[in-house]
């Protein structure tokens, strides 16, 4: 059905209204996935327990706030742009999640060193704030966390001093005795540059003395962010800086082609700079995966002359990995979390554009690595075996099935890059946008169409659920000009500036406005298509 | 951007006079840190500074440019101040014990390593971060500029913050 209002204004398959794809089960349920783990109350973490204890491996709850965090901005940003409802509490959770000790409190133990791999490093005082030197494992999620967040939503939130506090009051140490640092996204991120500064742009160390090149995409990430924000180009000087630094270790790239992983820097018991350049599958996939912000050309390079050492392919498309980091003769890892490759792998092809790849893993992943239905949500059970009997390649680690595996299935074709090189601002954050659903419905369309005026909505009763009944509310609807409100082609409900008209049809839907929005309330029964179109300017 | 940095330091000027920030005192300072046996950053850097120094008029006088070694070992004062004088005249050296200068190095949070020089295989390289700093007459931070920022960028904004 097609309706018309006044300027040939209609909805319902009008020509020239293109409409955006719909999210999958599978997109939706990796989104759902995510926001139940951000629900969990204070200290509940399951579904990512690691199996190492310390916070010492990839499946530490850093890694994975942190990339859940940007998977869902890359979700947010480039599939449901219009739907804010989705990801804006989910984000906020996820930062407050980062901010508990159980995140953080590691730090304590890690920062006193001793050794890592083959070195004996020097023992150093313990420290207890996790941002103000080196962990920037964790520091740069953090900033980039609280940046992002920002950006996609102008909420301003951590830009209040004392925003970013870590405590430390164990019931134990008795009622005198505490340790709190106190900072905001600006200051944590003037720390990080200082830090980055003071190692002469090399980056900046995870455990003492030891520089990764992964984690030091991230806070390259959050200086932009912070530019974009606040003015400034650190981004560049920083990139330049690193650049210049890596040049001495090869630019970042080993001699066999791979990117290069870390490197020991000198100190009382090792004259020089020693660089790790282990071809490895994870180091690979998890660089290119963030490089590609700002290095597109060598990441692209690397991608095309290296993928295909580390995928196994096998029959209908399916791919799952190989070449992993073994002791000789043993089924133990050479490192600690290695498991985690077939998602960094993944993420990287997403991010490639490379899509048979990044499907190919991921269809792997759906065949034999056991995938689950939660409340709405898809995850892969922790899996601790490597193979099962039949000889697949079934390891499953929480950053894969919360993270990386989301990250894979939502990301676009230079999506981090795009956002990167493009953050929103507010022209992006007054469109027109879904800023209320009811927390048992899925958003599988948000879209906002400048040219046509239009913005698309499909929602639908939650993964598993037959039918919801929820309220939308419409923001930044008003002082646009008349519009006309449709659900699944049928004119609900038309208006201007300030008037809000029912429908026969749509008088159930109790159409009404709310501040800046339009609410209506929807029984589902399955998918509905929500579309709201103004005349033309 | 602000900057958790104290800039303190107590070295030797290439005249052979012992200072410390506090001797310039009401004058704005400009700070670069180098070593005179650098090829390309140094005087890339110096040469920039000083066509900002020519550029600002009489600003200039309000402003005491310093360049502070990060190779004490071989900058000595009469290194620093023959090396200075014939290529970069408005600087004044400053050098000191290696203890004094990593001290200095450290409170301005400047990187300094050492590497080989490809080009003195019997010497060596001392990389170092290019940041210049700007102090207030009160040899407090005031501002800092990375080597991205050319010289009229510098200039510009040199002349909002001297007042």
């Amino acid at each position: 059905m097609t309706s018309t209002i006044e300027g040939g204004l209609s909805t319902g398959g009008a020509p020239g209204l293109v409409q955006a794809p719909l999210l999958s089960d599978e997109q939706v349920g990796h989104i759902r996935h995510v926001d139940n783990l951000s629900r969990l109350p204070r200290g509940d973490w399951r579904h990512m327990a690691g199996p190492l204890p310390f916070q010492e491996d990839f499946s530490a709850y850093r890694y994975q706030l942190g990339y859940m965090s940007l998977a869902m901005a890359l979700a947010h940003y480039h599939q449901l742009p219009a739907a804010p409802a989705v990801f804006k509490g989910q984000l906020d959770r996820l930062i407050g999640k980062m901010l508990e000790p159980d995140a953080w409190s590691y730090w304590r133990d890690t920062s006193t060193q001793g050794g890592y791999g083959p070195f004996t490093l020097p023992r150093l005082p313990s420290r207890t704030d996790p941002v103000a030197v080196d962990n920037i494992m964790y520091s740069a999620y953090l900033q980039v966390m609280t940046l992002m967040y920002t950006m996609l939503f102008d909420d301003h939130t951590y830009e209040q001093p004392g925003s970013l506090s870590f405590s430390m009051r164990p019931v134990l140490w008795g009622k005198d005795r505490h340790e709190r640092f106190e900072y905001d996204q600006r200051s944590l991120n003037e720390r990080i540059y200082w830090n980055m500064v003071e190692n002469g742009y090399l980056g900046v160390a995870c455990e003492p003395f030891c520089v990764f090149q992964v984690c030091n995409q991230v806070p390259i990430l959050g200086f932009r962010l912070h530019d974009h924000l606040y003015g400034g180009d650190v981004a560049t000087e920083v990139t330049q800086g690193y650049l210049k630094a890596w040049e001495q270790f090869g630019g970042g790239v080993n001699k066999n082609g791979h990117f290069a992983s870390y490197i020991v820097q000198r100190n009382e018991l090792l004259p020089e700079d020693v660089l790790l350049d282990r071809d490895s599958a994870w180091t690979d996939g998890w660089l290119g995966m963030l490089m590609n912000m700002w290095r597109p050309e060598l990441v692209r390079s690397v991608y095309q002359n290296k993928i295909e050492q580390w995928l196994d392919r096998g029959r209908d498309g399916l791919i799952s990995v190989r070449n992993l980091s073994r002791l000789p003769g043993s089924a133990d890892l050479v490192e600690l979390g290695t498991l985690g490759e077939i998602g960094w792998l993944a993420a990287w092809a997403s991010e490639m554009g490379d899509r048979e790849v990044a499907d190919g893993l991921l269809g792997h992943a759906d065949t034999f690595m056991n995938p689950q239905w939660e409340n709405g949500g898809l995850y892969y059970p922790r899996r601790d075996e490597t193979y099962d009997d039949a000889g697949h390649f079934v390891a499953v680690t929480p950053t894969v099935s919360n993270a990386t595996f989301p990250y894979a299935r939502l990301n676009v074709a230079d999506g981090l890059r795009t956002l990167f090189e493009r953050p929103w601002a507010d022209g992006e954050r007054s469109r027109p946008a879904l800023t209320e659903v009811h927390q048992q419905v899925d958003v599988r369309r948000a879209w906002y169409h400048e040219d046509t005026r239009c913005l698309q909505l499909a929602v639908s009763p939650m993964h598993g659920l037959s039918s919801a009944t929820t309220d939308l509310v419409i923001s930044r609807v008003w002082d646009r000009g008349p519009w006309v409100l449709a659900v699944d082609g049928v004119t609900v409900a038309r208006g201007d500036e300030g008037r809000v008209e029912a429908t026969p049809e749509g008088r159930r839907l109790q159409p009404e406005r709310v501040g800046d929005g339009l609410r209506i309330s929807l029984d589902l029964r399955g998918r509905a298509d929500v579309e709201m179109i103004w005349s033309a300017a | 951007m602000s900057a958790p940095v104290v800039p303190r330091y107590a070295l030797v000027d290439h005249h052979g006079r012992d200072v410390t920030e506090q001797d310039f005192l009401g004058r704005y300072q400009l700070v670069f840190f180098g070593f005179t046996h650098c090829r390309m950053v140094c005087p890339r850097a110096l040469t920039k500074l000083s066509t900002v120094l020519d550029d600002l008029g009489p600003l200039v006088d309000r402003i005491q440019p310093l360049y502070i070694s990060v190779d004490p070992e071989r900058d000595t004062p009469e290194v620093m101040r023959a090396f200075l004088e014939e290529n970069y005249p408005r600087f004044l050296g400053l050098t000191g014990s290696p203890e004094a200068a990593e001290a200095a190095r450290s409170a301005f949070r400047v990187y300094a390593g050492r590497g080989t020089d490809p080009e003195d295989p019997e010497g060596y390289a001392v990389p170092h971060t290019a940041l210049t700093y700007l102090l207030d007459p009160a040899a407090t931070y005031l501002a800092h500029f990375p080597d991205v920022l050319d010289a009229d960028d510098i200039t510009a904004r040199i002349r909002e913050l001297v007042r």
